[in-house]
């Protein structure tokens, strides 16, 4: 409360400072307004040689060591071209050593993900990616993502609670000036423990003086649809009669499933069309304007935007309105002032798979017949849906800033309150005739606020002609709440009653009782706060040789507070061989090498380690996790099921060394950036599996090392050269290569086992571990029996028996188990990267970028629950969901052996070799064509005042050439499954026009 | 050249007042004490063991907890009642496997029910109470030595019962009666008679200080309000709050009972089950007709008095669920909407144990060859559900359209005990006396008193029980003290000695132990 009460005084004064400002009269002329969180390089100085030694106090600029030319940004004016919907899509195949993962091409998913340099931590669950994601800043705001913390009251963690939108797709790209990718520490440091994963350094379009400048841009195109082969019940049936005929017994034949069982059975044996109804080509478009202007005392800019992004499948849709605001202002002429408000408003249409809304419902109702192939059978599903029923959801996010920049001599104070606030909305109403006669309803409402006070003070010193330096010192202050409210309300009175409302008239006896028969509301709140201190000392010789050191200590409120602070010192070196390479006359035209050292502390989401051991309630079993109370009463208990928190939990660290060259050769014509690294997460806190005779499930240890290692490869050759009209031809080519390799466990351990993954010091943490299979047993008799005591071969202690697989018995011991698995690809990529190309004539551009991933592997699940159907069928638990999509053709027997699906061995299990598959992959990722108009000799006659009038047409996603047999390789979440529910990424046309004036 | 000066004068001023500004902001956010945050969804050590309620959700939590052990994927039924029980499976390849006795088949089911972690987290809750709860007692008035005792008593037999629930699924279990908090020492498996005797003593030692009934105001052992709730009626929308939800007395030696029989002890258990059925009118329990035995608001729905030990999914605290119910095994169409239930009984079985013509719970009317029955719903169809436990939602209503249920947990009633007793009659050679113990429940249910042979007595006793408790999870359990006195079934015998009654346990806890061995009959 204090903090904010300061920021309205502190604003009050701002305000007393102007107006003096207004009777001041002081003259500026030629001064640029440097706006302190604006970028410096890029457009301005295009003729300059890019600015070496900046002294624009700055926690958010790059600083002047890290090279900007070649690697490490993304061409945005490129990348603005394309309809992508996210700042992942836009990151994705552009930047070396960053892999983007979309498991799921339904637009404005939250499940997208970003890596740089590798996993840094095993993913168990999806908080583990949460962890491992970089940062993201807009004009250096540190961004707030969704908090998971939700996701304890959830039975299925399939999507979070709320909307489930990718908050990073409100990052529009014309609206942006620049995009870094902050890779190594040398560049996070200064950015603090957030960047430890990386960062990615966002820089909007600002204000600038100047002529009024328009710019109006809009972009119309479509999603296409998939081309898939439909089936129904003949084909289901002719699958499964391979195994019928081969394994069944009696009983097994007799319990054939009923929509499978009467063949008269229009909806299942007659046509199916259903994908009329499902998959479809979607409208997308973009349309946005800015305008800027003003004086060199004070300038502004407005930019406003609307776009719909569309997936191909099940009419799903995101809709983004932006807002933004930006004003400088000099009131003195040592200071300015600046401001901005960015706002953004998603709208989402989900897609109407079953798993997702009996998920959201926490309610599986009997599954034994799925959906039928027939369109009009689908089509009055889909009426419930689209007429009967709602499902709302919408993120509004608001980031602004406020910021004073003093100059006052070599002394240049910066001061800055901004804030990130992203809010969460879902509204959802299911119709009665959705769920045999029981309609739902459910609201969330949840919240992410950050509040940040920074304060920078630099000094430079200049001690000679030859020795630069520069000083800074600055502190700030995060202050994170994150909260959510949710109901659910089952069995409504009606269904037009659609809210989860309660009785009104107070004559009544059931007085604000709920109108829902059962209602369960859910509420929590999480405040973490961060307080850094920082210094930097930047020295320069002969602006050759270049040394910086950054010193910082940061302290978070969730950690113990015997081990608040952490020290992070991280130094780093860069050399400029310009005058060797003229001394000596190198063949080069550039040459730099640097290198840094450094260690960063890394940051928990979660609130639940600073009080060490601890008590809540955990009374809750697997399909009722959200249970609270006995017999009415609200009850606590050591935390069990989460695991034993103990004293002493100290911060976890990443350290990295790495080493780069920096080449140029040909007049610069060919340059080349190299960047090997070795980065090691240390003392990371892992859920270590316990002894249970105490009740915990697992026990929180620090102690868990991760290394990553790679080397990184940007390439870029102007093939040909720029001549006045001649055809000029660029090719870049990015390559990353990095392995991952685990140093420790805690406690010592040499491994471990959490649900499928296999953990083994010494070596990846990646990996899939899975039995070996050669092949079926025929007969009985052929199963092995062990000499010694004469026992079958066993899975688990059940005999082998015909039908069921031959797994490599590896210790020979005659007993199929964890023991005998070996661990068989790897589901991060060793090797990514991409080729783009880009030609020029006259007013023309083509522009074509090839992504590839090599060295990958996929598990398809979706193939294994096919086959497994007999186990699945039973199970009718969420996991048994068959969708509409299951009427597709989607796998090739003839890949697959033939096993007894009734088998107590569970014969299709996935953790066997023959579901690992190569995920390599090479994809067209992008194509444009664009003609500038302005160019055009008629249009050089007409007296106008365009400035660019440039025409284009995009593909996206044209084509994949891949050895997986499931589809789309990307299609697969975090662990490297493929669970057949990742939605297409489609191949999306566009035609567009921007034009500034 | 006046004005240039004053210019110059303001100039200064707001150049000092601004960085003097920015300089307090700094100072003002730096300070450390913004880290200290205490967690809203935690409570820390410091905060707990102050008040009567951390008393009372301490209490409750460890009885939730062993809700959860046992509700969690229907354990209750999967260990007691499946197992060469009279239920088939139709489609649900796991719970075929339990019905099988394939425990270690691979499914996730059977893996997670041989965990035994969740009824250790009932252990280690329990000790932490007995440990910490006197804090409370120093700290909080409201907290009565009085109620600081009867805790500390229920903490003690939840612990035992706890340990004895184990003993009959896994057989010998670690023994650790203190919390370790911290330090999580690994521990080899104890030997089942000493596990057994420890809940033995533990229990004697609570049922001093347990009473018969909690929050009447007039009863003897502990007057008044439990936890601000009266049972009595003195808060009219409270009545009947705390009956059939705690340990009491009565579920004292109804326990001890249970595990002197299991440990083939039949004079204590004879000594224990009289003690627990003379007693049993003062913990409010009464013998049940079976009309409200199988009624969707009868003798299951919420909690009741005559349910000695449960665990209750109240309808009016929100407690019911969809998983941890007999229902969301044996239910199907026409009752709720899924068409075919998880396990039934098949029409033979039924006819081949409901063999006597006044049966109650089922029959075949000689007139048109028609059954009358409250156990089964559709006989004689290709459908037929037990349907006995039908409490879907709030009672009386039946609509099955939305399934959850809100039946308590029932572990003994009175009919159970009254027949355990006669069990124990019978094996000690009182015939007699176990003849009318045995036909106090048959008129119960129609039958007429037992005139068979004085050597079938104990068969009969256990197809009353096959009757009387079906899909009350008693059937496996009751299997094996049956073929432990008769033993005359040989692949019964070839279990009973091999120790393949108990479950395996699962690889995560062998692993995560490496003092655990496995039971020999799964190795």
């Amino acid at each position: 409360m204090k903090n904010y009460f300061a920021c309205f005084t502190f604003l009050l004064f701002i305000n007393a400072c102007l107006s003096e400002a207004v009777t001041a009269s002081v003259s500026l002329k030629n001064i640029t307004i440097a706006a302190p969180y604006q970028e410096v390089d890029s457009a301005k100085s295009k003729k300059d040689k890019p600015n070496e030694n900046t002294k624009v106090i700055d926690s958010v600029v790059l600083r002047n060591y890290v090279s900007k030319k070649i690697v490490d940004s993304i061409n945005v004016k490129k990348a603005a071209l394309y309809p992508f919907n996210s700042l992942q899509q836009a990151l994705k195949a552009s930047v070396s050593g960053v892999f983007v993962q979309e498991p799921n091409g339904e637009p404005g998913t939250s499940e997208q993900g970003m890596l740089i340099r590798g996993i840094s931590r095993p993913f168990f669950t999806k908080s583990d990616v949460t962890l491992a994601q970089p940062a993201i800043f807009i004009n250096g705001i540190p961004l707030m993502q969704d908090n998971t913390f939700s996701g304890k009251i959830q039975k299925y963690d399939f999507s979070p609670l709320g909307s489930a939108t990718n908050l990073l797709s409100t990052i529009d790209l014309d609206n942006v000036a620049s995009i870094h990718v902050v890779k190594g520490l040398d560049a996070a440091a200064i950015y603090g423990p957030r960047a430890a994963n990386g960062a990615i350094l966002i820089t909007t379009k600002n204000a600038h003086e100047g002529k009024r400048e328009i710019s109006f841009n809009s972009a119309y195109g479509f999603v296409d649809k998939d081309m898939v082969t439909t089936t129904n019940g003949v084909d289901e049936s002719n699958f499964r009669k391979i195994f019928y005929d081969k394994f069944a017994t009696a009983q097994e034949s007799s319990n054939v499933p009923g929509f499978l069982s009467d063949v008269s059975n229009e909806n299942y044996y007659g046509a199916s069309n259903w994908t009329d109804l499902y998959y479809k080509r979607a409208p997308i478009y973009t349309i946005n304007g800015s305008i800027t202007g003003g004086t060199s005392r004070s300038n502004f800019r407005f930019y406003g935007a609307n776009s719909s992004s569309a997936g191909n499948a099940d009419d799903t849709k995101l809709d983004k309105y932006v807002a933004s605001f930006f004003i400088n202002m000099l009131p003195l002429k040592w200071l300015t002032v600046s401001s901005m408000v960015n706002a953004t408003k998603l709208t989402r249409d989900r897609n109407r798979n079953l798993r997702d809304r009996f998920a959201e419902m926490q309610y599986v109702p009997d599954l034994s017949s799925p959906i039928a192939p027939n369109k009009t059978v689908y089509s009055n599903l889909l009426d419930q849906y689209e007429n009967r029923s709602f499902d709302n959801n919408s993120n509004n996010v608001i980031q602004g800033s406020f910021s004073l920049n003093a100059k006052v001599k070599k002394f240049d104070l910066l001061s800055r309150i901004s804030f990130d606030y992203n809010e969460n909305m879902r509204d959802v109403f299911y119709n009665s005739q959705l769920l045999d006669g029981n309609n739902y309803v459910s609201n969330y409402f949840g919240y992410n606020q950050r509040l940040n006070i920074d304060n920078v003070l630099s000094y430079s010193y200049t001690l000679d002609r030859r020795n630069d330096f520069n000083f800074l010192v600055g502190h700030t202050f995060t202050n994170d709440i994150s909260k959510y409210n949710y109901g659910q309300g089952y069995k409504g009175p009606s269904d037009y009653v659609r809210i989860n409302s309660v009785v009104g008239n107070s004559e009544s006896a059931d007085y604000l009782k709920s109108l829902f028969l059962i209602v369960n509301r859910f509420t929590d709140k999480q405040k973490i706060n961060l307080s850094s201190l920082y210094g930097k000392v930047e020295y320069s010789y002969h602006k050759e040789f270049f040394l910086n050191a950054v010193l910082r200590t940061d302290g978070a409120s969730n950690m113990q507070p015997t081990n608040r602070w952490f020290f992070s010192p991280i130094i780093s070196a860069q050399w400029n061989l310009e005058r060797i390479i003229a001394k000596y006359n190198l063949p080069v035209s550039r040459l730099k090498v640097n290198a840094s050292w450094g260690r960063l502390g890394t940051l928990y989401t979660s609130d639940r380690y600073a009080a060490g051991p601890q008590y809540t309630s955990d009374i809750g079993w697997s399909a009722n996790p959200s249970m609270s109370s006995y017999n009415g009463f609200g009850t606590i208990t050591r935390p069990y099921s989460l695991g034993w928190v103990g004293y002493d939990i100290p911060w976890a660290y990443v350290q990295e060394t790495s080493i780069g060259l920096e080449v140029g050769m040909l007049k610069d014509r060919l340059q080349a950036k190299i960047d090997l690294y070795s980065k090691n997460n240390k003392r990371m806190l892992m859920d270590v599996p316990t002894n249970a005779e105490y009740g915990y499930a697992n026990t929180s240890q620090p102690g868990m090392d991760v290394n990553n290692r790679g080397v990184e490869l940007a390439l870029q050759a102007a093939i040909l050269a720029p001549k006045n009209g001649g055809i000029t031809w660029n090719l870049n080519f990015n390559v990353a290569y990095n392995t991952n390799k685990l140093n420790a466990l805690p406690g010592g351990l040499n491994e471990i086992t959490v649900g499928n993954q296999k953990l083994v010091v010494g070596k990846p943490i990646d990996r899939f571990w899975v039995l070996q299979s050669a092949g079926v047993y025929q007969r009985d008799i052929d199963v092995p029996v062990n000499p010694t005591n004469y026992q079958i071969l066993n899975y688990k202690g059940l005999p082998l028996l015909a039908g069921d697989p031959k797994w490599k018995d590896l210790n020979g011991d005659y007993i199929i188990n964890e023991n005998d698995k070996v661990e068989l690809g790897n589901f991060i990529p060793r090797i990514t990267g991409n080729v783009g190309t880009d030609l020029t004539y006259k007013g023309f551009t083509l522009d074509v970028n090839f992504a590839f991933v090599g060295k990958r592997n996929i598990l398809n699940q979706a193939a294994a629950n096919r086959l497994d159907f007999a186990a699945r069928a039973g199970n009718n638990d969420i996991n048994s969901i068959n969708e509409i999509t299951f009427w597709q053709k989607g796998l090739d027997m003839a890949n697959y052996p033939v096993y007894n699906p009734w088998s107590a061995v569970q014969a299709y299990r996935t953790d066997q070799d023959i579901f690992i598959e190569n995920g390599a992959y090479l994809k067209l990722r992008s194509i444009s064509l664009g003609y500038d108009i302005t160019r055009a000799g008629f249009f050089k006659k007409q007296k106008n005042n365009f400035r660019r009038l440039y025409l284009y047409a995009t593909a996206l996603n044209v084509f994949t050439i891949t050895p997986y047999t499931g589809g789309d390789p990307e299609l697969v979440n975090y662990t490297g499954v493929d669970t057949g529910y990742g939605m297409s990424i489609p191949k999306t046309y566009s035609l567009g026009i921007k034009l500034d004036l | 050249m006046l004005s240039k000066q004053l210019h110059q004068i303001r100039f200064n001023t707001l150049k000092f007042q601004a960085i003097g500004f920015l300089m307090t902001v700094l100072v003002l956010v730096s300070c450390n004490k913004k880290l200290e945050i205490n967690s809203t969804h935690l409570v820390n050590e410091n905060n707990n063991w102050e008040t009567i309620s951390d008393t009372r959700g301490a209490l409750l939590g460890a009885y939730g907890l062993l809700r959860a052990a046992l509700a969690d994927n229907n354990a209750h039924w999967l260990y007691g009642e499946l197992r060469q029980g009279d239920f088939v499976a139709t489609t649900r390849l796991d719970l075929k496997a339990v019905i099988d006795n394939k425990l270690n088949a691979p499914y996730p089911t059977l893996q997670s029910l041989s965990n035994w972690r969740r009824f250790y987290a009932v252990i280690n809750s329990t000790s932490l109470f007995i440990e910490r709860a006197g804090e409370v007692l120093k700290k909080d008035r409201q907290y009565t030595e009085k109620n600081y005792k009867t805790d500390v008593a229920q903490m003690r037999a939840l612990r035992a019962f706890t340990y004895f629930l184990m003993c009959r699924i896994w057989g010998d279990v670690p023994l650790i009666t203190s919390s370790h908090d911290a330090y999580f020492e690994k521990k080899e498996r104890t030997k089942q008679s000493i596990v057994l005797r420890y809940a033995e003593s533990e229990l004697i030692l609570a049922a001093t200080d347990l009473p018969y009934k909690y929050g009447f105001q007039t009863d003897e052992d502990l007057p008044g309000a439990y936890y601000g709730k009266y049972t009595d009626g003195t808060v009219a929308a409270d009545v009947g709050y705390w009956n059939g939800v705690l340990l009491t007395r009565t579920s004292a030696y109804a326990i001890l009972a249970h595990i002197a029989a299991w440990d083939q002890r039949y004079l204590e258990a004879s000594t224990y089950a009289e003690i627990a059925i003379r007693n049993y009118e003062k913990t409010g329990a009464s013998f049940t007709t079976t009309a409200n035995l199988t009624l969707s608001s009868g003798f299951f729905y919420n909690n009741k008095p005559s349910h000695l030990i449960a665990f209750p999914f109240r309808w009016d605290t929100k407690e019911f669920s969809q998983v941890g119910h007999i229902e969301d095994l044996t239910l199907a169409a026409p009752l709720i909407t899924r068409a075919r239930p998880h396990i039934y009984v098949p029409d033979e079985t039924i006819t081949q144990i409901f063999n006597e013509a006044t049966d109650g719970r089922f029959r075949i009317n000689p007139v048109d060859g028609k059954p009358v029955t409250d156990y089964f719903t559709g006989y004689g169809s290709s459908n037929t559900v037990f349907s006995k436990v039908k409490c879907i939602r709030n009672a009386p209503q039946t609509d099955g359209s939305l399934a959850l249920y809100t039946s308590a947990m029932v572990f003994t009633r009175i009919e159970e005990l009254t027949l355990l007793y006669a069990e124990a009659q019978a094996v000690l050679g009182n015939t007699s006396s176990a003849i009318d113990e045995l036909d106090r429940v048959r008129f119960l249910r129609g039958l007429g008193g037992y005139n068979g042979a004085a050597d079938g007595v104990i068969d009969a006793i256990f197809l009353e029980r096959r009757r009387e408790l079906m899909g009350e999870g008693w059937r496996w359990f009751d299997l094996v003290r049956l073929n432990r006195i008769k033993r005359k079934d040989a692949a019964f015998n070839q279990l009973l000695d091999r120790g393949g009654i108990y479950w395996p346990i699962s690889e995560e806890v062998l692993r995560n132990n490496s003092l655990l061995v496995q039971n020999e009959y799964w190795r």
